[in-house]
């Protein structure tokens, strides 16, 4: 843990003023994040999964210092970077790019997407200008476009080739650590994957750091190195992949995993699924935010929040009070034996009968 | 053609061209905004060549021809004073297309600038310009554009300043609405991620996005502008006499209504023309220019 971390964020708060009275004070706030604090390692992936609404999008902003928190601190190589002008911020900004979720809205309309790739390059001033066309086409080389694309608007461009664009935007700050926003959630499976190979290609090959955000957790057992479960503005659970994913303490992270879709027939889900609804974020349960749907909720779950701790046996810090007595979750990953309901299918499709 | 064109991204070279003649092809392609703007650009060549295409001085009194109704020595008839309408219609379109137009980039010029910082500041700035922009709304139009020019004076730039600040708030309105619609968009906050200034994001960004509103509301207010010179003119508050105008002649006509129509018919014909036309041609426009069919 003594390597330098590329961003370090401690103790980040943000609300946001959802109701205000006939004076314009406000009346009623969404706490979106609630004291969270992460850091995330050069050439590391750290996952950030929740449900939608759970913060991840305004922690990843906070993160970029393209809002400013209400309270905490974002480090960059130990450096202080939040609460700065906003000439300093510029600067700062540079360094962690991102991509968003949606690729339509991500592109100004009414840019060539050489503009919009070169844009960083001018802004900076990275590159002298009789050099820039030639950093554009290799940087569009760099995420699989071709450089003579580099005349055509957005809507010229299917869904896939706009994230590339967005991709090699962010490439041309030269950034060293990139927020991915749900980066292949708008897109085609086919494309999806896509995408996703051409980040992990470009981590390897510039030794970029990833702030990942999604819902998807086939999408961040692929990609992430690290993951933390937001729930209602917190992380209830983070650690490495193999701990989160494989074996979940939180039992609002095995609800997640449970309810992952499984490719397999007929299996039954290793937790109960999540009951009830998301409560409202403008007045969240006291306590464990997650007590009002959990199965082992108890008194003491209503009172006090649990603090974010690895159990006595190590593993993924897990905030939970129980989180070293909960029965041991079921595999979540389905065993290489095929189920007796696939296998049934299986003789069925070989024998070809109609029953 | 260009539509064709624009669906095969495989053409490339001559991008600029193409979108252009897009454009004016979209336009020309409605059939009702293709009239529009086949009208309005004869109105502003024969406004531009006055000299030459006026059939006689339009301040030359003959009092042989006073009243005349239409004929052949004088296709739209006489004046009062015996001077030929359609030199006098020819010449007061000068006037009304140049108040037309500068009132409207007075108006733009007034009003955009404030929109944009209203709508993209937000906050306080917001609060107070929109508080009041809308107390201005709430004063009749024409009765503000009267109360300037009056105080103004009477000439054909001073009821171009009144009615351009008058219009003002409209803009004002208008660009803010649209800032906050396009601020939301996501490569907004790309733009900021990437590190461009606030200033930049507004008129690099923004400003570029929302131009096709902004263009059409200013056809319909050329045509509103118009219609609010004439009638300033008309209580004589704009051109002064003997200088022609659409709505300064209206006000001659209607002394002598009764025994003379056609005196009245004709700068009346011409203004509904007019503004109809630029009307059809806002229309178009709007059309022409939504994001969704990938202009420019």
């Amino acid at each position: 843990m003594s390597a330098p971390q590329v961003i370090r964020a401690e103790g980040l708060s943000k609300s946001f003023v959802v109701g205000r009275d006939l004076l314009g004070r406000p009346t009623r706030r969404v706490r979106a994040v609630d004291d969270v604090s992460l850091s995330v390692g050069a050439r590391e992936t750290l996952a950030l999964v929740g449900e939608s609404g759970c913060g991840k999008s305004t922690l990843g902003r906070m993160v970029m210092c393209l809002i400013p928190p209400d309270h905490g601190t974002v480090e960059m190589h130990g450096q202080p970077v939040s609460h700065r002008s906003e000439r300093d911020l510029r600067q700062v900004r540079r360094k962690a790019q991102l991509v968003f979720q949606d690729p339509y809205s991500a592109l100004n309309p009414r840019m060539t997407a050489g503009q919009l790739i070169g844009e960083p390059l001018m802004l900076h001033d990275l590159v002298p200008r009789a050099d820039r066309a030639a950093r554009v086409a290799e940087l569009m080389e760099a995420v699989g476009l071709a450089a003579p694309q580099a005349d055509r608007y957005p809507h010229e461009f299917s869904g896939g080739q706009r994230q590339r664009i967005v991709i090699a935007r962010a490439l041309a700050a030269e950034p060293e650590i990139i927020v991915c926003d749900e980066p292949v959630s708008a897109l085609d499976v086919s494309v999806q994957s896509q995408i996703l190979n051409l980040l992990v290609d470009l981590q390897e090959r510039l030794g970029l750091s990833y702030l990942f955000i999604s819902h998807d957790l086939g999408v961040v057992q692929q990609m992430a190195d690290r993951v933390a479960v937001m729930y209602l503005g917190r992380i209830v659970e983070i650690g490495t992949a193999a701990e989160v994913l494989d074996a979940p303490r939180h039992p609002y992270t095995r609800a997640l995993v449970a309810s992952a879709p499984v490719a397999r027939p007929g299996k039954r889900r290793g937790s109960p699924p999540v009951e009830g609804d998301l409560p409202s974020p403008v007045a969240p349960p006291p306590g464990c935010h997650f007590h009002t749907r959990c199965p082992f909720a108890e008194d003491i779950c209503r009172r006090e929040v649990p603090a974010l701790i690895s159990g006595e046996a190590g593993g993924a810090a897990a905030a939970c009070h129980f989180r070293d007595s909960l029965p041991p979750a079921e595999p979540p990953r389905p065993a290489a034996t095929p189920s007796p309901a696939l296998a049934r299918l299986m003789t069925a499709f070989h024998a070809g009968s109609v029953p | 053609m260009s539509t064709a064109l624009s669906q095969s991204p495989g053409a490339g070279a001559p991008r600029k061209a193409r979108s252009r003649t897009g454009l004016i092809w979209r336009i020309v392609r409605r059939r009702t905004a293709a009239i529009g703007l086949g009208f309005v650009v004869l109105m502003i060549v024969l406004a531009v060549f006055a000299p030459w295409t006026a059939p006689y001085d339009p301040l030359a009194q003959d009092y042989t021809a006073i009243r005349q109704p239409p004929g052949w020595t004088h296709p739209f008839g006489t004046d009062a004073l015996g001077r030929d309408i359609l030199s006098r219609i020819i010449w007061g379109a000068r006037a009304s297309l140049l108040a037309g137009t500068l009132s409207v980039m007075i108006a733009m010029l007034i009003g955009v600038p404030i929109g944009l910082a209203a709508g993209y500041l937000g906050g306080w700035t917001d609060r107070i310009v929109s508080r009041f922009v809308d107390a201005i709304l709430a004063i009749p139009f024409l009765i503000l554009a009267i109360v300037l020019a009056a105080a103004l004076g009477p000439s054909l730039q001073n009821a171009m300043i009144a009615i351009g600040v008058s219009a003002a708030p409209l803009f004002v309105r208008l660009t803010r609405g649209q800032v906050l619609g396009a601020k939301a968009e996501d490569y907004v906050e790309a733009a900021r991620a990437v590190g461009n200034s606030h200033p930049r994001i507004a008129l690099r960004h923004i400003l570029p996005n929302i131009l096709p509103a902004l263009i059409v509301q200013a056809t319909l207010t050329l045509a509103a502008a118009i219609v609010f010179e004439a009638s300033l003119s008309f209580l004589g508050l704009g051109q002064t006499p003997p200088n022609p105008s659409w709505g300064s002649m209206l006000n001659d006509a209607q002394r002598s209504l009764s025994r003379a129509p056609w005196i009245a018919v004709w700068p009346g014909m011409a203004i509904f023309l007019t503004v109809l036309s630029f009307n059809l041609l806002g229309d178009g426009l709007r059309d022409a220019l939504d994001p969704r069919r990938g202009s420019t």
